[in-house]
């Protein structure tokens, strides 16, 4: 018997010491980017961190495909982690359930007024009880939409870049430099893509457009509008044209990347993987690649951002602190978090961002045809931010998650729809969405 | 048997049975009870009745991605037992290099799926390993194989591709237990190999191929990875079919009452071929 009562007393002991350690171990997650120098720099700063402060945390590091589900499982299951990083999606889903910590004393720690405005509000985000905003995460790099643009095929047609390249310019050029089959104009995604749901809005936006005005129930009519009908428009008719490739309706996030890479297309708006991916592999395109900024508009990727979940004060606390200690760091942050990416994230930081400007002043960015910190200037909105209401929703993250625009848009090229039709459909979807969201 | 006999009987079998209702029994009765809930992600729920399938069927969506399951099962379950069948002929004939080729013909089954998926998006891009092979044949003009016309054809032929070896190797087995002296005495009755195939050979596999169908359909329908990473169910809604339906509902619209719905109501589907795989297996 007394074997027995010893045999449990032991696995008692046990399972108490498991769930002491787990009470004290601060769970970070780690959303990894394609770059590895931005996530083993995280992964070091945490550890740094932990090792300084004497703190047991536990990493987990999740690629970007699967860290939506289980950010999105694990607030439902009320089991997030302590601490996100890089995370895209979640921040506002979780902000407006009031499961996020404010984060606006840790930016004011880190100095307001050296953060850009714009990005700012990317994480500004209302309290579901208060009504007052707060900043419930901080972003961790801009992401912002580049052109690519071949500057072989420009010189060619005799074309020069503008100083303040727009949406028209871009068009005349793409007509002038189209050769199809060999070389398209214009790499435009039409798949069911991200990349086709930021190029898509991008050129709305650039005419005048929005996505939701406001989180009323009529809050999306604005996307049923001239812009987006004329926006739609023309796509169609450059892809009638073969200015965009035939294909682009069968490209996913990749398909705009490899036809550039392949040149198949003189230009596209992606994020600047392509020219990361083109420089690590050698490819000899990116000698003859520049990337601008459309004057227009510029639309933010990422969303990739530091939040803190509510727990215990202390976890909390220890939370804010982590986040600290990796943006006190500026000059290592711009340095591994922007620099070492090849510029696809550009810092979050006005004084991060002068060195940027300077350095690309004194040739050290000469993929850029313009300064890249210009992109700030023009920053429109984020996946999560829509314009024009100027605030992050859950709702503007489900449009952009599920694909909802990609989805119908197509119909206008394989099935002839009516772009009024369409715009119509997907302004009638958000608009029921913003009604369940938000109330009637 | 005593009572106190037979009661030890069932307290040996309550730790699975208690583990087993954790695993399986509740998750059920939860998404069935979610199933008529308003809930979004993070949120609470609000009891809404039969709304959510009202919605869901009103909306055509669901019959739609029904519709996409079945045209996407049944041709590859067919083709796969097809291909599987007639590999498995082959390889029961002693010949040269037999263990090869059935060792290389078992590859595609053990390919990690998401490997899977970036191969066959290099083989049907535009200018992909397709074209150039029919293009070698004097093919030149070839359709999107992802575009939303080819999309389901294309999903199809990499699922036989990945899933005929499963039936090739099950078959196999089944040919392989079938003792040689029903052959020879049907030989002696004079029976041609036509006759042999038809009277004796599938009459002896139906109780093997009718399991494999039944699993193979019920893990066709549920397929979701490799289509998924491929097209993300498009373009448009092409490819999407059930299960991509319902993770785009839950996960992607944070909506898990209604993706809660759409699962229910594929429930049927499932118990049905269930139902069929214990009937199959249970008979002596």
């Amino acid at each position: 018997m007394s074997g027995k009562f010893l045999k449990v007393t032991f696995f008692v002991f046990l399972i108490l010491i498991t769930l002491g350690f787990a009470a004290k171990t601060l769970e970070v997650w780690i959303a990894t980017t394609f770059v590895d120098a931005q996530n083993d720099w995280l992964r070091t700063k945490v550890e740094q961190w932990a090792k300084e402060k004497g703190v047991t945390v536990g990493i987990s590091l999740f690629p970007k495909e699967i860290y939506t589900e289980k950010i999105v499982a694990a607030i439902e299951s009320g089991n997030p982690p302590d601490v996100v990083l890089q995370g895209a999606a979640g921040v506002v889903l979780a902000a407006e359930k009031g499961l996020l910590v404010p984060l606006d004393d840790i930016i004011d720690k880190l100095g307001r007024s050296d953060f850009y405005e714009e990005i700012l509000k990317y994480t500004a985000i209302t309290d579901p009880k208060t009504g007052e905003k707060h900043n419930y995460g901080i972003p961790m790099f801009i992401e912002p939409r580049t052109v690519s643009v071949r500057v072989d095929l420009l010189k060619k047609a005799g074309i020069e870049i503008p100083k303040e390249p727009d949406y028209n310019w871009l068009i005349k050029a793409a007509k002038a430099v189209n050769n199809p089959p060999k070389v398209y104009g214009l790499g435009f995604p039409l798949g069911k893509c991200y990349d086709a749901h930021d190029n898509i809005m991008a050129l709305i936006y650039a005419k005048g457009g929005g996505l939701i005005a406001n989180k009323g129930p009529h809050g999306a009519d604005i996307f049923n509008t001239k812009p987006t009908w004329d926006a739609l428009k023309l796509i169609k008719e450059l892809y009638d044209e073969h200015v965009i490739p035939p294909d682009a309706i069968q490209w996913t996030d990749f398909g705009n990347n490899l036809a550039f890479m392949e040149g198949r297309i003189a230009f596209t708006m992606n994020g600047l993987s392509i020219y990361y991916r083109m420089v690590k592999e050698g490819n000899p395109i990116a000698k003859v690649d520049k990337e601008i900024f459309l004057k227009d508009v510029v639309i933010d990727t990422g969303l990739k951002s530091a939040f803190v979940f509510r727990s215990t004060p202390d976890k909390e606390k220890l939370g804010k602190d982590l986040i600290y200690y990796i943006f006190k760091d500026k000059e290592g942050y711009r340095v591994n978090m922007c620099e070492a990416a090849k510029l696809y994230g550009l810092p979050i930081f006005k004084s991060q961002g002068k060195i940027i400007s300077q350095e690309w002043r004194e040739g050290k960015w000469p993929m850029f045809a313009v300064d890249p910190m210009s992109a700030t200037k023009a920053l429109k909105a984020s996946w999560a931010m829509s314009y024009p209401i100027g605030e992050p929703t859950s709702v503007a993250e489900r449009v952009m998650g599920s694909l909802l625009i990609p989805e119908k848009v197509i119909r206008i090229f394989t099935e002839n729809a009516d772009p009024k039709e369409v715009a119509k459909e997907i302004a009638d979807a958000i608009n029921k969405m913003l009604a369940e969201t938000y109330g009637k | 048997m005593t009572l106190q006999r037979k009661f030890h009987q069932y307290l040996w079998v309550l730790p699975v049975v208690i583990l087993l209702s954790f695993l399986i029994v509740l998750p059920l009765f939860w998404t069935v009870w979610l199933s008529f809930q308003e809930k979004m992600v993070g949120g609470k729920a609000i009891f809404t009745g039969i709304k959510n399938y009202i919605d869901i069927l009103k909306r055509g969506e669901f019959l739609d991605g029904l519709w996409k399951s079945l045209y996407f099962t049944v041709p590859s379950i067919f083709f796969k037992l097809l291909l599987g069948l007639a590999a498995a002929l082959v390889l029961n004939n002693p010949f040269r290099g037999r263990n090869l080729i059935r060792m290389w013909l078992f590859i595609p089954w053990t390919i990690p799926r998401f490997a899977v998926a970036i191969m066959f998006i290099w083989f049907f891009r535009r200018g992909g390993g397709l074209d150039l092979l029919l293009y070698q044949m004097g093919m030149s003009d070839t359709p999107f194989w992802l575009g939303p016309k080819m999309v389901m054809p294309a999903m199809i032929f990499v699922n036989v591709w990945k899933g005929f070896p499963f039936f090739m190797v099950g078959i196999l087995a089944g040919l392989q237990s079938i003792p040689g002296e029903v052959y020879e005495a049907a030989a002696i009755d004079g029976a041609n190999r036509v006759q042999t195939f038809w009277r004796i050979t599938l009459p002896l596999l139906r109780n093997v191929i009718m399991i494999l169908v039944v699993l193979s359909t019920i893990w066709t329908f549920a397929e979701f990875d490799v289509i998924y990473l491929i097209t993300q169910g498009g373009p448009g809604t092409a490819s999407e079919t059930l299960p991509i339906l319902t993770y785009v509902t839950a996960f992607r619209l944070y909506n898990m009452g209604d993706a809660a719905a759409i699962s229910v109501l594929a429930l049927p589907i499932f118990l049905v071929l269930i139902l069929s795989l214990v009937k199959l297996t249970g008979r002596r």
